[in-house]
């Protein structure tokens, strides 16, 4: 390889600046059309919504009931829940994972709600998830959440570790996200483009549902065949539905800080596990390692609950919903209609409405 | 940060910006040094101790030798600085082996000591060994200024991976005063380095993935897979080390430095020897001067049985060079035997092929796809994480399995899909290195196209950066 060595003859200041002028024009000429491409990706990512910040992604969703966002990353929940929640600074908190998001604010009437689901798996993430909202002073007065078996078992935190991303993702990242979808589909995201006035984030503009004013989930659609959920992919012993001898010492310290936590804002805690299908509660029931499942069910833990100032209501095995797959969307995730019963019974409740005394609803 | 960091380039830009703004040889040299060390802090810390014993132990080598008249008094010299100057490499890459090995051997089941290696101890050792070498054999004058000779040892864009210069050849051409920015010289900079990026962040990053996979677990890979796996990271490693050496001799470039190349079209190679002489040559070519040529003379008299031992010397060198394990060992002795093999055979084998009158197409096509797969199969020991995995690897591809039809189900990705962009990457590849050997090189393509290369090229290489720092996505699925 021959080298372009210039070594001139009268090194003046003025060539060499002729030089590097000459340089740096020469790489902007030949890169003009990376530069345009760049600009039409920059303002795809805009219209989508993707490198909008979350503040202003959330006081967006604040201005018109019908808008809703989902970001194609599923780790920028948190960090937009946390924008709306800064924001709204409701009264009542639902947290928890997926098994929260049919939870909406017409049952908490005439509080403020905010459905905080999908973001928070375990209770350290829980706790983490009380520091974030509470840093500027703002406590809700009640949180709900998701008080499931499988939060006490042992390592459960390695399992959902890479999900909670306090950080929003970079600019970057945000541009990865359009770059893949258009090359995985260009003609649907650019075919959704026009769709995108109230609908915000990849995924809600691309499959046109996603978090509601209220942080609640478009509801699924739960098809109507039988032998669905059998194949559904959550088998007993499987993440979530883990099996254990019984509850972790380190889950129950985990648990204790949270509880801790929001004891110190004057928060008060109401723990749900809503209803599982069948198949779930039946293996459990009838499977020798699942002693963390008994012990969760058992009096001593209500008991325990309890004693730490938790008010816990237990509805993994509802007879009338547990058999009969169109109550599900999937073996633990109950349907809208569902749910919407628990929260009548939770909010008929005389400790609830102790908390929460104007309630409209239960 | 490695050469293919998005920080490097930030750093290489700063390091340009006052090279140049600095007048005069000294200021330059000393800025370049100070970087040198600066960049070599950031990747390795305090082991940065190693460097500059290496650096102190060849430049009094050096002067010591010129200052030593009598033979026996040179050699003396030259045997005591070697041995000082090899053993930190010694120390913190092959005393772990040789400890494993002595332990084994003696029953013991004492934990072995595994120091951590600074990095590119391999690389800068050669290169001040050799710049020791030739000043022992009178090749070249030693180096009496001290800050050029650490600047020939710790120069950044090489002391981490190489090529591994010569005193002769780079020595020389620090003389910095007489720099000038040419903007053409740049833009030449900048295309080898742009290309260094597609190979290592594009090419490289997306090959390693089915790579990876196989190896880590190839009992969970039919024979078909392994053996596409097996492709895959020729295309593998030699993208990610020719991309990391365009990008370092682009960015001596900058400075007006011209750095040894070290890939040259290997996989277009006829024999095994014609590989080495276009694979890694830096290296290659410093066993061929310092080790191989001066055995091979000792022991001409001998004839064939002197170079072969020559040539199973010098490989067994190169193959532990790589790494201290049986897996390279093993990997220098099968090349010994294939280089060996080669050049003993090589004049019955033309005259076979003339006296078949078999087409010297034919000819050629038929022993650039035999050494490329002989190659292939010596990379076995070279990558399996165990000798039992190469065991396994190579009994699969050697049996009747290969032609079986049922594969497991790989949810992230399908090894074989023809489809795939892995094909694509390989592709690229190809083309990256067939088309300059047939004389079409990108800056002699209209404009057009040139400006088509350098954007696809260019968002590759951003692409490949964002999706090596971000984490892949979490699509929330169910849970």
């Amino acid at each position: 390889m021959a080298i372009v060595n210039s070594a001139v003859n009268s090194p003046s200041a003025p060539r060499q600046a002729w030089e590097a002028l000459r340089f740096f024009a020469t790489i902007v000429v030949i890169l003009i059309p990376l530069i345009c491409c760049f600009g039409v990706l920059e303002a795809i990512a805009w219209r989508v919504g993707e490198t909008r910040s979350m503040e202003d992604l959330a006081r967006w969703q604040s201005r018109k009931l019908e808008r809703m966002w989902r970001g194609g990353d599923g780790r920028s929940y948190l960090t937009y829940k946390v924008a709306r929640v800064g924001l709204l600074k409701p009264q009542v908190i639902m947290l928890g994972q997926s098994r929260a998001n049919y939870i909406v604010a017409s049952m908490m009437k005439p509080y403020t709600f905010y459905n905080s689901g999908l973001t928070a798996w375990t209770f350290n993430q829980y706790r983490r998830f009380l520091e974030l909202i509470t840093a500027d002073g703002y406590a809700p007065k009640v949180l709900f959440f998701n008080l499931d078996y499988w939060m006490f078992s042992k390592g459960f935190d390695d399992y959902w570790v890479e999900r909670f991303y306090e950080k929003p993702p970079t600019h970057w990242e945000d541009l990865k996200v359009i770059v893949d979808e258009l090359m995985k589909e260009p003609i649907v995201l650019l075919y959704r483009l026009p769709y995108a006035n109230d609908l915000k984030g990849i995924y809600a503009v691309r499959y046109g549902s996603g978090f509601r004013q209220d942080g609640s989930l478009d509801p699924s659609v739960i098809p109507s065949n039988a032998n669905r959920l059998d194949n559904d992919g959550i088998n007993i012993g499987n993440p979530p539905t883990v099996l254990g001898a019984g509850f972790d010492e380190e889950q129950i310290v985990a648990f204790d800080r949270f509880v801790a936590f929001a004891k110190s804002k004057n928060i008060a805690l109401i723990g749900i596990q809503v209803p599982y299908y069948a198949k779930v509660v039946n293996g459990l029931n009838h499977e020798p390692w699942a002693g963390i499942w008994r012990e969760a069910r058992s009096d001593s833990t209500r008991r325990y609950f309890e004693g730490k100032g938790v008010i816990f209501f237990d509805f993994a095995d509802m007879p009338q919903y547990r058999d009969n797959p169109n109550n599900f969307v999937d073996s633990i995730h109950p349907g809208p209609n569902v749910v919407q019963d628990v929260m009548q019974r939770v909010l008929s409740d005389p400790r609830v409405r102790a908390l929460l005394p104007n309630l409209q609803a239960g | 940060m490695s050469l293919s960091d998005p920080k490097y380039l930030v750093f290489l830009a700063a390091t340009v910006l006052v090279f140049y703004l600095l007048r005069g040889h000294w200021p330059r040299a000393a800025m370049l040094l100070g970087a040198s060390y600066g960049f070599y802090f950031n990747l390795s810390g305090y082991y940065e101790f190693v460097l500059f014993f290496v650096t102190a132990v060849a430049y009094t080598g050096g002067l010591l030798l010129s200052w030593s008249a009598q033979a026996h008094q040179r050699g003396m010299v030259f045997a005591a600085c070697s041995v000082v100057l090899l053993a930190p490499l010694i120390v913190f890459k092959y005393l772990g082996f040789i400890f494993g090995i002595v332990s084994t051997a003696v029953g013991s089941t004492t934990p072995v000591l595994m120091l951590a290696l600074p990095i590119g101890i391999s690389f800068f050792t050669f290169a001040a060994l050799g710049y020791l070498i030739d000043v022992y054999l009178e090749v070249i004058e030693p180096e009496r200024r001290p800050i050029e000779f650490a600047l020939y040892v710790a120069f950044f864009p090489l002391v981490t991976a190489g090529p591994i210069e010569r005193g002769g050849h780079f020595l020389p051409q620090f003389d910095f005063g007489l720099q000038r920015f040419s903007s053409d010289r740049a833009i030449a900079a900048c295309r080898l380095i742009i290309l260094g990026l597609f190979l290592k962040l594009f090419c490289a990053d997306t090959l390693v993935t089915p790579v990876n996979a196989i190896f880590a677990d190839p009992a969970h890979f039919v024979a078909l897979e392994k053996l596409f796996g097996l492709i895959y990271f020729m295309f593998y490693i030699y993208s990610d080390f020719a991309g990391y050496s365009l990008i370092a001799i682009g960015s001596g470039l900058l400075f007006g430095l011209e750095v040894l190349p070290n890939f040259r079209q290997p996989f277009l190679s006829t024999t095994v020897p014609e590989f080495w002489r276009n694979w890694h040559m830096s290296l290659s070519n410093w066993v061929r001067d310092y080790l191989f040529t001066p055995l091979h003379m000792h022991w001409r008299r001998n004839g064939n049985l002197g170079l072969v031992a020559a040539l199973m010397i010098s490989f067994l060198v190169l193959g532990i060079w790589h790494g201290a394990g049986w897996g390279f060992v093993l990997f220098g002795l099968m090349h010994g035997l294939l280089v060996t093999g080669s050049t003993l055979t090589l004049k019955y084998r033309d005259a076979l092929a003339s006296w078949v009158g078999t087409p010297q197409l034919i000819v050629r096509a038929s022993r650039i796809v035999s050494t490329f797969l002989l190659v292939m199969l010596t990379f076995v020991v070279y990558r399996a994480n165990s000798m039992h995995d190469a065991m396994l690897i190579y009994s699969d591809i050697f049996s009747n399995n290969v032609f079986r039809n049922h594969f497991y189900d790989h949810d992230a990705f399908n090894v074989i899909d023809i489809k795939s962009p892995t094909w694509l990457v390989v592709g690229a590849v190809i083309a990256s290195y067939v088309l300059p050997s047939r004389g079409v090189f990108l800056e002699k393509q209209p404009i057009v196209v040139q400006m088509f290369a350098y954007n696809v090229g260019a968002a590759l290489v951003l692409y490949g950066w964002v999706a090596h720092t971000a984490a892949p996505p979490f699509l929330y699925y169910r849970f």
